[in-house]
């Protein structure tokens, strides 16, 4: 067997792996990332509209800081997301951005003087002002108060990720790519290392570390019917809940994009939108204005999804072969934006749809896009229950979304958690020794072995890829935008049926190399238990906030659910357990987040009553003590002075 | 964030415009602005040329006259032959570094080979489908501008060689006049060279259009002439030259000469 | 509609011992809006189980999909079968290295090919987290993304005859990245370091106008312009007076 040591293992290349990454080797720390496929190629790449910081140097962001940010943020959140991390984000995020522009992202910026752009459906001139020309500029997005998000064209993921991945080689940062991590090797709640398998040619080796990182970005796969990469399976998320100890928090919370275009689920950004871009139903009539007087199309991506799903409801939506769906208008906009600024969106339109943007409407419909959820980690970035493991990314809920992210917030967060985790990380690998427990990990690679072993002698066994369209549709009829007691059992019932089954799958050829259906069948379990823990999750929490929308529990329940759902799956159990925590500390107190309707039951006790008991309740779930106290972070009551 | 960013320690600039790697790269465009100008340089000179000899199709006399103006009222022609035997050959030494068949980029073009045929790992097309890419307009035109630069090579050195002979001997069909007339000409061709005139005229200015619209695109495609001018120009400078080439290789071969008197 | 499409495609899986290259015949009926990605799946899912290829994003912008696809390369994820013949050829990028299948190692020529252009912004400035970011012109920016916007397909590389016979060059997307950085006011580069890196024969002489690079690039990108503009501006290097 093959053991390979390093000081830090960082899994997964995307932003949020790759920015770690350097902050170790800025440290000079040995680092070794893996990937599934080339580090560009990772789903950062395809991230198109933008994101957040409060710089403030375009004129509809003038007068923005890190406070407005947060407050929006927050209340995006639904009021679900850890107050204190959402600052730390708020905070940094400008720096993290203008250290991308140093390190070579070619940002939009700034142009003085006045310029034509579409403002709630009104062609509208604005000036820009001369003094901030050359500065990076920003544009609209939904849920914000200012505009904040700023952007590349439509290629932001594609250029910070390609400058962040120039950066790696520059510190020649050792990348092993096409090697997916299978399994974690840890032992007395330490984590040494992970079992990874070769997607060259199939050989299973071990690697071990003083830290290991998770960034391994979402699982929106397991939906099928996602704007997300096919790689995206949830195999990081997996890692974690395998070990036993390590909750997963907050499954439910599933965002879906109101822009996924139909059929092919691909997304088109929120940019378009935020660039003047406009929903319509069946008789191009222009609908979000009814529901959304306020923010119309640019409210939070959950209330315009679910505005959506209304309205078709209703029966305005466009009947298609595909499915219903509705309109996003863009002919407004004019060839000259929609062939520069909006270029990845309009080639999308034309290649795969045969739409032309310019002249036709393309069809929409809110897609599963995101996971607010993920490995449960503190403020540091270190997980609940291990140490050694950290997370970071889409795959962890680090927890600056709560119920429901804003639109650029999570490209933002990939850097700055990258930047902040990333220096906590170096701090704990430079004062830890490796544990090189070489049985440790022969035991650990042997587990996998024989489970391999398993599935290619297995003769009459469950197919994969019927498991894996079985999940799909479960989640899909059952746990969508809506959800109700009735549906979500069945999915329940159904998931734990389908957990069973792939303890006996079988697969068809034993090819060596890469073998793709045998590295779908080492994902299956790992999908099918999620699925289980977002269903699961979402019966349980009888209430409505954020993403999660119960049709029998409209009301959105401070009293109760003001809590994040930690669900682990202990080894050898047949069912995960379900606990919750309070979601951190609290200095906004929870209230109406000025769009999206929807009742709210109050809390039951005072804020601060609330905030004493947030360490305890945390720790008692496992939490390993962060670097700093709690709440530090968090400037008090520092929101008041914002109108 | 200080970093040892030098991979090329050459480059330091300590080491300024004499250091290795400046002199070498000074080289590298050098050979190529050398091919290409001589390119450019024959291409010009290959445009008039065929349209004065294509003064045949007015008759003899107009050539002659043409002829005789440049050989003895300005006395160019003798030198112009000289400059062009001697940029030909420039041309054709620093023009067939590209050719993969210069001996270093032979040997790798074995290594690929071999290496192909050793490693599994590595693989060849199959050429079957191979077809489509090597049909490639502008690859195949570079095969061809390969191609007939090799034809240009044999039979305008002939040609060349013939023209100077005459310079310095007087051929004496008519024994009157030193140099080229238009008897002298004709004859010529009607002798049965027309046939190597024909085919000279085929391959340089199919070799020229060629090379002018690479040229173009390589050193203009960022400017107001882009590529799809460059290939509109690549046509007309073809159909043109190779009907008028045509025109005068038939006309000095005889049978219509003076066609247009 | 209705129409019943073969595929011929190329299979060897070099880690299988006295495995052959061979083509083999699928067939597959073809529905409305299907594209290679799609066919590929149901066909791994059907018929094949072993069938090697790569797809990350499915949506054009990741570059993980290139193959040639009669005799073409592009990208299999935004090609439509409607677009094609009855019948489909389906090789690997011929250039990189195989892992089997339809698969190739792109990454590992990439990743090379940032070391050796050093695909980075040189500079002395450290970054200051307090202080407003350098300003930039809007027109420059855009320049820079329109460079910036190769996807690392390979198909530029693929296409090149020049390339397949001289493999040190540095290729279409190679001469492309180093023309992003040269417009970069950020990269302190000097003149004399980029004449040294790209004047050579590996850099942008090697380029002898074949133009199938611009011919295939998904992207569009304007690769000639880029190299003219190179050219010239080594060009202006080398006229210049010697300090
Ligand atoms: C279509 C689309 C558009 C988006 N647009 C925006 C936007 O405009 N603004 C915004 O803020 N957010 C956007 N997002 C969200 C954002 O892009 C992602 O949340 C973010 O890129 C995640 O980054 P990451 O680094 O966590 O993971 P990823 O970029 O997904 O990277 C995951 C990495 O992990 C590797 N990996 C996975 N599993 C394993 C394993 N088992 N072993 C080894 N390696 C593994 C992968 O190879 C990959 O390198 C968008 C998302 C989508 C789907
Ligand atoms: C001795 C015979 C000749 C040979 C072997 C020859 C060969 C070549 C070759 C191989 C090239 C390609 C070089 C490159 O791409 O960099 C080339 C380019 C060119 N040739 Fe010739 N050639 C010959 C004669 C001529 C003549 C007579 C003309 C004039 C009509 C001419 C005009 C050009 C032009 C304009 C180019 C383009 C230069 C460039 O692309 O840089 N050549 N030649
Ligand atoms: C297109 C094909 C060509 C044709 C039909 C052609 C024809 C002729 C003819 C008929 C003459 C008159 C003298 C003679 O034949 O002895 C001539 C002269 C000459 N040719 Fe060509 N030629 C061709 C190509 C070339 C090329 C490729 C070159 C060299 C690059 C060249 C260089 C010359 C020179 C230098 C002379 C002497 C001119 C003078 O004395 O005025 N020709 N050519
Ligand atoms: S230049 Fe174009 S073809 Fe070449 S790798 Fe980049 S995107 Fe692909
Ligand atoms: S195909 Fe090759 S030769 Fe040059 S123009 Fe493109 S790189
Ligand atoms: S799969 Fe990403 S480009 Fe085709």
């Amino acid at each position: 067997m093959k053991v390979i040591t390093t000081d830090v293992l960082v899994i997964g290349a995307g932003l949020a792996g790759e920015r770690a990454a350097i902050a170790s080797a800025e440290k000079d720390l040995d680092v070794i990332i893996l990937s599934l496929v080339p580090p560009r190629r990772s789903h950062s790449a395809a991230a198109q509209g933008g994101m957040q910081a409060s710089l403030g140097n375009s004129v509809k962001g003038k007068g923005d800081n890190p406070t407005i940010h947060w407050l929006d943020t927050v209340k995006g959140s639904d009021w679900g997301a850890d107050q204190e991390v959402a600052r730390i984000f708020a905070d940094n995020a400008p720096i993290s951005m203008r250290e991308m522009a140093h390190f070579g992202v070619p940002w939009n910026r700034v142009e003085g003087g006045p310029r034509d752009v579409y403002i709630k459906g009104k062609k509208t001139t604005i000036v820009e002002d001369e003094a901030k020309e050359g500065l990076i500029t920003a544009r609209d997005f939904g849920g914000t108060a200012k505009w904040r998000t700023c952007y590349t064209a439509d290629g932001t993921g594609h250029t910070v990720l390609y400058t962040m991945d120039n950066l790696v080689v520059q510190h020649g940062i050792t990348v092993h790519d096409r090697m997916e991590a299978i399994r974690l090797i840890h032992k007395d709640g330490k984590c040494v290392g992970a079992v990874v398998r070769s997607l060259r040619d199939g050989e299973i080796l071990a690697y071990m570390s003083k830290a290991t990182v998770i960034a391994t970005g979402g699982y929106g796969r397991i939906y099928g019917e996602s704007t997300n990469a096919v790689i995206n399976e949830g195999t990081g998320s997996w890692l974690a809940l395998q070990t036993g100890v390590v909750p997963l928090a907050n499954m439910e919370a599933v965002q879906f994009h109101p822009t996924g275009i139909v059929p092919t689920d691909i997304l088109v950004t929120e940019g378009c939108r935020g660039d003047g871009g406009l929903l319509l139903d069946v008789d191009e009539y222009r609908f979000m204005p009814d529901y959304e007087p306020d923010k119309q199309e640019l409210a939070s991506r959950d209330v315009v999804s679910r505005r959506m799903k209304e309205h078709m409801l209703k029966g305005k939506g466009v009947q298609s072969p595909y499915g219903e769906h509705l309109w996003l208008d863009l002919r407004h906009l004019g060839e000259e934006h929609l062939t520069t600024k909006l270029r990845e969106v309009y080639d999308i339109c034309m290649y795969f749809i045969g739409v032309n943007p310019i002249k036709e409407l393309i069809p929409v419909r809110p897609t599963q896009h995101y996971s607010m959820g993920g490995i449960r980690v503190n403020k540091d970035g270190h997980a609940y229950n291990m140490e050694g493991l950290f997370a970071l990314g889409e795959v962890a809920c680090w927890d600056m979304h709560g119920f429901n992210r804003l639109g650029g917030n999570s490209l933002a967060e990939t850097v700055v958690a990258g930047m902040v985790v990333g220096e906590k990380i170096a701090d704990y690998a430079s004062k830890t020794k490796l544990l090189a427990d070489v049985s440790l990990a022969e035991n650990t690679v042997q587990i996998e072995k024989d489970k391999i072993a398993n599935m290619l002698n297995n003769t009459n066994g469950e197919n994969v890829y019927k498991l894996r369209d079985e999940i799909s549709d479960l989640l899909i009829k059952n746990v969508h935008i809506f959800r109700t007691g009735e549906g979500l059992e069945k999915a329940v019932d159904g998931l734990r049926g389908i957990v069973k089954r792939t303890e006996n799958v079988q697969v068809k050829t034993d090819a060596p190399g890469m073998n793709p259906e045998l590295s779908q069948a080492i994902r299956i379990e790992g999908m099918a238990k999620q699925a289980l823990l977002i269903a699961e999750g979402a019966l349980r929490r009888t209430e409505s906030r954020g993403a999660h929308t119960r049709e029998d529990y409209p009301a959105r329940d401070d009293a109760n659910w003001l809590n994040r759902t930690l669900a682990r799956w202990p080894e050898s159990q047949e069912n995960p357990v379900f606990t919750y925590e309070p979601v951190g500390v609290l200095d906004l107190p929870p209230g109406n987040r000025g769009y999206g309707g929807g009742q709210q039951i109050d809390m039951k006790e005072s804020v601060e009553e609330y905030n004493t008991n947030v360490d305890s309740g945390q720790r008692a779930e496992g939490r390993i003590d962060p670097s700093e106290e709690t709440g530090k972070r968090l400037p008090k009551e520092a929101w008041k002075e914002v109108k | 964030m200080p970093l040892n960013t030098e991979l090329y320690p050459e480059a330091e600039s300590r080491h300024g415009r004499s250091s290795e790697a400046y002199r070498k790269a000074k080289k590298a465009i050098r050979n190529e602005w050398i091919s290409g100008l001589t390119g450019a340089f024959l291409a010009l000179f290959i445009c008039g040329h065929l349209v004065i000899e294509s003064s045949i199709l007015f008759g003899k006399d107009v050539y002659q006259t043409i002829a005789h103006f440049m050989e003895h009222t300005v006395p160019m022609a003798q030198p112009l032959i000289f400059i062009i035997t001697f940029v030909f050959f420039v041309h054709f030494v620093w023009a067939s570094r590209k050719i993969p068949g210069k001996l270093h980029e032979r040997k790798r073009m074995m290594e690929l080979g071999l290496k192909l045929k050793k490693s599994k790992k590595q693989w060849n097309q199959d050429p079957k489908s191979d077809i489509k890419l090597r049909n490639h307009f502008e690859t195949s035109l570079w095969i061809w501008q390969v191609r007939t630069g090799m034809i240009v090579l044999a039979t305008g050195a002939f040609h060349l060689f013939l023209v100077m002979w005459n310079i310095f001997t007087d051929m004496g069909v008519k024994g009157q006049e030193i140099g080229l007339t238009a008897e002298v000409a004709t004859n010529r061709v009607e002798s049965g060279l027309w046939i190597l005139y024909a085919i000279l005229m085929l391959a340089v200015v199919a070799h020229m259009a060629i090379g002018v619209y690479r040229l173009i695109v390589k050193w203009l495609a960022d400017t107001w002439f882009v590529r799809n001018y460059a290939k509109a120009f690549f046509y007309l400078l073809f159909w043109f030259y190779v009907i008028l080439g045509a025109a005068a290789v038939i006309g000095l071969a005889g049978p219509w000469e003076g066609a247009l008197s | 509609m209705g129409r019943t499409l073969t595929f011929k495609i190329f299979r060897y899986n070099p880690t299988k011992e006295n495995d052959q290259p061979r083509i083999d015949t699928y067939e597959i009926e073809e529905t409305k809006r299907l594209n290679v990605f799609t066919a590929l799946n149901i066909l791994r899912e059907t018929q094949a189980p072993d069938l090697m290829f790569d797809f990350v994003c499915r949506a054009g912008i990741c570059g993980s999909c290139s193959m040639m696809i009669n005799g073409r390369p592009t990208l299999a994820c935004r090609t439509l079968t409607s677009d094609l013949p009855d019948t489909i050829e389906l090789y690997p990028l011929p250039f990189f290295k195989l892992l089997g299948d339809l698969s190739v190692d792109t990454g590992v020529w990439f990743h090379e090919m940032a070391e050796k252009v050093e695909s980075w912004i040189h500079t002395q400035k450290e970054f200051d987290p307090t202080a407003e970011e350098e300003r930039m012109d809007n027109a420059t920016a855009n320049k820079i993304y329109e460079a910036e916007r190769c996807i690392e397909c390979g198909c530029c590389l693929a296409g090149c005859a020049t390339i397949q016979i001289y493999p040190d060059f540095l290729g279409a997307t190679g001469l492309n990245r180093i023309g992003r950085f040269l417009i970069d006011p950020r990269d302190e580069r000097g003149d004399q370091e980029w004449f040294e890196l790209v004047s050579t024969d590996e850099g942008v002489f090697g380029c002898i106008g074949m133009m199938a690079c611009d011919d295939v690039c998904p992207k569009d990108l304007p690769l000639l312009e880029v190299f003219s503009f190179i050219r010239r501006k080594l060009s202006g290097i080398a006229l210049a007076k010697d300090k």
